[in-house]
């Protein structure tokens, strides 16, 4: 546990004002993973004179309400007991996120932060790193936060680093155009005649050639971001795929006496795809059986990025989707599938607990066409996916 | 869920009410739960450590998931509850449940061991 006295640090880089100590217990933990070169001081009498000896480059104002946060800001900005280029974060809470993004809006703070309910550490970080930055003053706080993220998954840490040199290069490659068109234009005018002509290219450049460069760089980051983010599932479709080679042709289906009549006299029927979408890899199990038993040919995806991918590919009779999943959740995904690709008006039945309901109705309003409480028994699963399919 | 006292450590309907009464799948998908159960656990101790309730939430949700489909009925309760706590930043109750969640999945051990012939 570190130490959190008022004045633990003679002028330490962050400092974090709050009434009570128990408010920004978290808040506390949080940087101190990061960096020791804070304080917090706990609002009394003397703290505008505290402020000012301490003279911190970064302010975190966790007061009770974000009134009280601006009225105290406001004062030491009045009272110049500030130093100029200092970092200001407005910490709220939740309820009162929209008023703290107005703040920040309008320039009074620099950035904002909800500490309650605190969800979103890594978050504060980078706001903190970022108010460190003003001041060359975060290169310590730079290798605290690679330790926090380096237990990541090596794999998709290459990924990004490989995406970043794409990245650097492509836009070393625009930067090596963008001085090329500039020296050529120089040239042309160079050999031009008069002022005017000079100006007219001067004009082309600014207002076509120079804006056509940016909107081509942003184009091109987006288009890499988009690359990383499929590089980074490339290895679980791989798994998926040699998974699916790996089965039977007919899996599940013991053709009797009677159905072998059938089948000289009719085409035998293509079986019902379901796409399943579950994290939880012990239920994705239970529920790929029940259906599989009842002859559905089932694929499983465990996050909502990889179901995208799956209904860019094939086009399903029904998805079974869990609404809390890693990386994007149901209702986004829905979204998603009711706009892009092949099975925009393929049936989604959600998965859910008896706690959501009011998210369950939000997601219908989104192409929603049934939900199964879990866990449910296998005749009311499989009594809603006929209902569905019917 | 009203009070744990009214619910099972392992009710065996619920599993077999959703897969159908098939011992070898059962105990299978009974002896992933303790694994999955194990990493998790430890996974939600040290979301705790670091005081990172959103994480503590979204593993216990996890858990839940599956605590309920093979009818850990007192675990699931346990579970929900944290992610209640985890919404009010309520650390001392979640410590509370922790230990209580532990001694239940030390109970469903006990009883799937006591179970085999």
């Amino acid at each position: 546990m570190k130490n959190h006295n008022r004045v633990a640090k003679r002028h330490p880089s962050i400092l974090i004002l709050a009434h009570k100590e128990e408010d920004v217990h978290g808040v506390n933990e949080i940087i101190s993973e990061q960096t020791d070169d804070y304080s917090c001081l706990i609002i009394k009498k003397t703290a505008f004179e505290d402020i000012k000896q301490l003279a911190p480059k970064v302010l975190l104002f966790a007061l009770s309400d974000v009134k009280k946060s601006i009225c105290m800001y406001n004062q030491l900005i009045k009272r110049n007991y500030l130093i100029k280029n200092h970092y200001s974060v407005l910490l709220c809470s939740n309820k009162e996120s929209g008023l703290a993004f107005k703040c920040c809006l309008k320039k009074l703070f620099d950035s904002y932060f909800v500490f309650q309910p605190l969800y979103e550490k890594f978050r504060l970080q980078l706001i903190i790193f970022e108010g460190l930055k003003r001041f060359d003053s975060a290169s310590d706080c730079i290798n605290s936060l690679n330790e926090l993220v380096q237990n990541h998954d090596k794999e998709i840490n290459s990924q990004i680093e490989l995406g970043l040199s794409y990245k650097e290069s492509l836009i070393e490659e625009i930067n090596k155009s963008r001085t090329e068109v500039n020296s050529l234009n120089k040239g042309l005018l160079d050999q031009l005649p008069d002022d005017i002509s000079k100006k007219l290219i001067n004009d082309l450049n600014e207002e076509h050639l120079q804006p056509l460069l940016n909107a081509l760089e942003h184009s091109i980051s987006c288009k890499l971001l988009e690359l990383v983010d499929s590089l980074k599932h490339s290895k679980s479709l791989n798994n998926q795929l040699i998974q699916k080679l790996e089965q039977p042709i007919f899996p599940n289906k013991e053709l009797s006496n009677d159905s072998n009549l059938a089948i000289n006299s009719i085409e035998p029927e293509l079986p019902q795809s379901i796409l399943l979408v579950e994290d939880n890899h012990i239920y994705r199990e239970m529920i790929g059986e029940v259906l599989s038993s009842q002859g559905f040919e089932v694929e499983q995806v465990d996050d909502g990025l990889a179901a995208i991918k799956k209904i860019k590919q094939h086009k399903y009779n029904l998805i079974l989707m869990d609404l809390f999943l890693p990386n994007l959740d149901g209702l986004n995904t829905t979204k998603h599938i009711r706009n892009v690709g092949k099975n925009k008006l393929t049936p989604v039945v959600a998965l859910s607990g008896n706690k959501n309901k009011q998210l369950v109705k939000k997601w219908a309003n989104h192409g929603l066409d049934g939900y199964i409480l879990k866990p449910s028994t296998k005749e009311e699963i499989l009594t809603t996916i006929k209902k569905v399919l019917k | 869920m009203s009070s744990p006292n009214n619910l099972q450590t392992l009710n065996n309907d619920t599993i077999i009410d959703l897969i159908g009464n098939e011992p070898i799948k059962i105990k299978k998908f009974q002896h992933e739960f303790l694994i999955q159960s194990a990493s998790s656990l430890k996974e939600i101790v040290n979301y705790f450590n670091s005081n990172d309730f959103f994480n503590i939430k979204e593993s216990a949700h996890f858990l839940k998931t599956s605590a309920k489909a093979i009818g850990a009925e007192r675990s699931a309760y346990f579970l929900e509850s944290i992610e209640e706590q985890c919404l009010v930043n309520n650390k001392p109750a979640i410590k509370q449940l922790l230990i209580k969640l532990n001694t239940e999945l030390k109970a469903i051990k006990s009883e799937l061991r006591n179970e085999e012939p």
